[in-house]
Formats: C-alpha cells, structure tokens, sequence
C-alpha cells in the first residue's frame, strides 16, 4: 500500500516525456531533428550548431555540401515558438455607432534564434460570405493605415481595425487608443509587422484589440474574415 | 477482523485513487487552452554551402502544444527586410514557381494533435545549371482554418517559419567580402553616460557570412574591455547592425562601467566567419564628467546668490 501511495506520488510528481527534453536552471532544451551524417550533440557542452559536412575541399566535393544548423552564439537547442491564444474572435452582434472590441495574445519564444517578426494582414475585409457586403477597414478618426497607427475613438468614424500593446510592437501604437486597419491581401497589401526584436526572447508577449464599429445603413449579414500571424526568427 | 482490514484498505486506496485522479485533473489540466495554437520549430535556421546538382535533406521538426491542428508545409523566398535580420517573404506564385524544382517535400494536409510533433523532410536539390549565389528561403508550416461559424467573427491563422540560405558553390569557397559601413560612438560623452558602439558591417561578396570579432575598448589609464560582436548572417548585397553577445544573451554594443572618464580608444575587428585577414577600424571617445562640474558650478553659483542676499 505504501509502495502504492509513493507511486501515486511520485506520478504526480513527473511525468516521462517520449521526447529527449534535457533541462538546466536556465534553459529546457528540446533535442531538433537534425539531419546530420554525424548525428545529435551528445556532449554536455550542447553545440550551438550542428555542422554536417566538411570544410576541407576534399570532402566537399565528395559530399557535395556543407551545412549548420542553429546559431553559433546561441550553444542550447531551442526552437522557435509561437502562440495565438485564440483561433477565432467573435464580435457577437453587431449595433450601429456601438464599437465592439476583443483581444487575441501573441506569444513568441526565440530563444534559439536571436530575433524574430510576426507579421499580419488579412484575406478581406470583413465580409459577408458569397457577396460583396464588407465592413470597410478603418481610416480611424482622421486618418490611418497599415503603416501607421491613428487615433480611433469617435463613435461616427465607422470600420474594422487593430490595437497593438505589449512587448515588442510597432512605436505608432502610442496607446490603446491608437488603431491601424490589417493589410488587406485581396487589395495586395503586404503583411506589416506587428511584433519584433533583434534580442533573444522568452514569453514576449502583446495583445491584439481587434476593432468593430458600424454605421446604420450597414447591411445585415455575418461578416468573417481571417487574420494570418506569421512568426519568422531572424536569419 | 481480517477481512474488515482488507476491506478499509480497499475503500482506503479506492479513496486515494480519486484523489489522486481529481489532483491530477488540475495538475495537468493541459497547457492547451480551449482555443490556443501554439506551434514550435527546429532548427530555427540551416545555413548550406552546397554544389549545384546535389542534394541535401534537412528535416524541420514541428511540436504542437496547442489545440489538434492542420498543418501545411511550405517554402517561399525571401529578400532582407531590415538591417536587423529581419525577412520579407516572397509569396507570389511565378516567384515561389521559380523553384519548385529546388525542393522536395509532402505539401499534404498534416494533422498534429495535442503536445504531438511531426517531422517535415525537406530535400534541397538546386539544379546542375543553378547559378553559383546564394539563395534565401523560408520553410513556413501553415495552420488551416475554416471560417464558417455563422457568427461576426475574425478567424487567427497561424504561421511559424524557419530559414534556409544556400549558398550554391562548385567548390566550397564561394567568395566572402566584407566591409566596415559604420563603426562610430559619441566623440565626447559625460562620464556618467555611458559608450554605446553602432556597428553597421556589409556585405560584398557573393556569400553570405558571419563576423567573428570583438571590440576592444583601451582606457588610457591602462584599462581593457572586450565587446565580442554576435556572429550574425549578413546577406549578399546587403548590410546588418551587429550587436554584441554575453553568454547566449545578444545585447547592445556598450562600455559597461558607471563613471567613464578619459581618452577611449575602441578597436572593431572581426574575420569573416572566424577566418582569414581581419577587418579593422579605430576610433577615439573622450569622458569628462560634466554633469558633476555643472552641478559644482550650480551649487557655487547659488553659494554665492545666497551669500549676496544675506550680506
């Protein structure tokens, strides 16, 4: 019975990972999957970068490449990572002058690859399936664009844009009160950067407010449209 | 009595078989919340010299820790953003057409459930007539999403990317060029400010490289600091800001220290990828403290205002 309880215990305790996962005070090191003739690091010195191939002309003819993968500067393995806390954000119904708001976090881990970016943009304005019925991207009170954050806070100035606050986002999202409309891509815009450092980062973090408001005279319908993040790391 | 022993032992461990299973269901309630998707991916970059008509694969590992996910595996060029080692992707289709024939790999929908990984294999096969250069690419593994909820939403889709340079070589030795754009500081800075190095180094070669190197900061008095320079790509035609390294932490290029004071010689050197000649440039600060002689000045200044008023 004892012997059960200390088990019991001690499952509570820690689990056993299939993966190799090797942990210090600093670092959780999960082990890539690297191509390498000569297989994973298997020191304690946990190298930076595997080095497939060889350097001396010779051998580079016969193997017909040389390869690194990783940072030199950075000697543990960790991958890049990226976190959207929700897939879909709902503005629920939808009432005119009545602005609506809903957060997503964006978390990026790069600590095995210096820097990053996340970019957004948008397939379409928001848009009813099958018609040509949008809510039009907001030109905030005055005026905004992809590029440049404007203050968006009368209740007549009508559309659909975007907050930034957190780590490591655009200077021009002065404060909660500044929007910019997403890159729109079906009016080939390109994706605008909306998170990045060229220091190595763990759990930075920023909240996006999505914005809705709607004049009277909007047509009734469901609007949907996607949002894409993409997280690159820094070459 | 026996028997009733045995029969407290079982509700006993029945007991702390619900427990156990209740303590469990918080302690690991899953790190996946309702609606997260949360990818990773490694390794975050492959650097490859290789010889136009051979082949290479390289293997991308993607773990989810998020919801179950559709994933698809894609590959599009890019071209230098910043000067900060930052990307812009290349996604039109005559653009990622141009090298379809480079790269092998399954474009099927991948499913990936919770806390599973999957590993995408990548060949990496330039043609025989590719041209000797590099080329700049970005293995992205895409979330699918379907947008069909019957409510005013905005759906996230997810995309995370790893780099691929090539540099494609017939014998290994692409040639490397490097050149000091900017290396400056402040000429004149108060002691208490602080000396931060802006390091601008570029790239006129036909491959890309690292900088291996340091600055090294002599104080007249005799002192030495070492900044050493992170090893960063910097690609063909281009130019990167280099910051410094301490540890595996990429900081700003600064003379740590909190009172500054003399003449400051600061040495760039670096060698292109650790080897070779090394690329070097000199440059001098001076450090007086004028904050402290502004503030005796103020305090004698109104030392004397108070001495008039009172006499």
């Amino acid at each position: 019975m004892l012997k059960f309880i200390i088990g019991l215990i001690l499952s509570l305790i820690g689990t056993v990972h299939a993966q190799g996962v090797i942990q210090s005070p600093n670092y959780v090191i999960q082990m890539p999957n690297l191509n390498s003739g000569a297989g994973i690091p298997t020191s304690n010195n946990y190298s930076l970068s595997s080095t497939i191939g060889q350097t001396a002309a010779g051998l580079y003819s016969s193997s017909g490449y040389r390869v690194k993968s990783g940072f030199q500067y950075i000697y543990s393995i960790i991958p890049f990572s990226f976190t959207v806390s929700s897939i879909s954000i709902n503005f629920g119904h939808l009432a005119a002058q009545t602005p609506v708001t809903a957060t997503n976090t964006l978390t990026v881990a790069s600590g095995g690859a210096g820097g990053y970016q996340v970019k957004a943009s948008e397939n379409n304005p928001l848009k009813v399936s099958g018609t040509t019925k949008t809510i039009p991207n907001t030109n905030c009170n005055t005026s905004c664009t992809n590029t440049t954050a404007g203050i968006w806070s009368l209740s007549n100035k009508y559309g659909f844009g975007f907050n930034m606050s957190g780590n490591d986002i655009p200077a021009d999202f002065t404060d909660t009160t500044y929007y910019r409309p997403f890159a729109d891509r079906s009016n080939s815009e390109s994706p605008q950067i909306v998170m990045s450092s060229i220091y190595v980062g763990r759990g930075r973090q920023s909240t996006v407010t999505y914005k809705v408001n709607i004049s009277g005279v909007q047509p009734s319908g469901i609007y949907n449209n996607i949002v894409m993040y993409t997280a690159i790391p820094s070459y | 009595m026996v028997k009733n022993s045995k029969f407290k032992t079982k509700i006993a461990g029945v007991y702390i078989v619900f427990a156990y299973l209740l303590i469990r269901s918080f302690v690991y309630s899953g790190s996946a919340r309702a609606q997260e998707v949360s990818l990773s991916i490694a390794p975050p970059i492959t650097e490859l010299t290789i010889q136009p008509g051979r082949a290479f694969s390289q293997t991308f590992t993607l773990k989810n820790d998020g919801i179950p996910v559709t994933v698809v595996a894609k590959i599009f060029p890019f071209v230098p953003l910043d000067r900060q080692g930052h990307a812009e992707l290349i996604e039109d289709a005559a653009s990622v057409g141009a090298f379809t024939g480079w790269f092998t790999f399954d474009p099927t929908p991948v499913s990936i459930g919770t806390t599973g990984s999957h590993n995408f294999i990548v060949k990496i096969t330039p043609p025989p007539r590719a041209e000797e250069k590099d080329y700049y690419f970005t293995f992205i593994a895409e979330v699918q999403n379907d947008n069909n909820l019957g409510v005013n939403n905005s759906q996230a889709q997810a995309r995370i990317g790893a780099n691929i340079l090539i540099s494609t070589s017939k014998d290994g030795n692409p040639g490397k060029k490097a050149s000091i754009i900017e290396f400056s500081a402040a000429k004149i800075i108060d002691s208490f400010s602080g000396l931060t190095y802006k390091v601008l180094i570029g790239n006129s070669g036909a491959s890309f490289f690292k900088p291996v190197g340091k600055i090294t900061i002599d104080q007249i008095f005799g002192s030495t600091t070492v900044l050493n320079l992170t090893p960063l790509n910097i690609l063909v035609g281009g130019s990167r800001q280099i910051s410094c390294v301490q540890g595996e932490e990429i900081i700003s290029c600064k003379l740590p220290g909190k009172f500054l004071i003399g003449i400051y010689r600061s040495n760039l050197s670096f060698t292109i990828d650790g080897s070779g000649a090394s690329i070097e440039k000199q440059i001098y600060t001076i450090a007086f403290p004028f904050s402290i002689v502004l503030g005796l000045i103020t305090i004698f200044v109104i030392y004397r205002m108070i001495r008039k008023l009172t006499s």
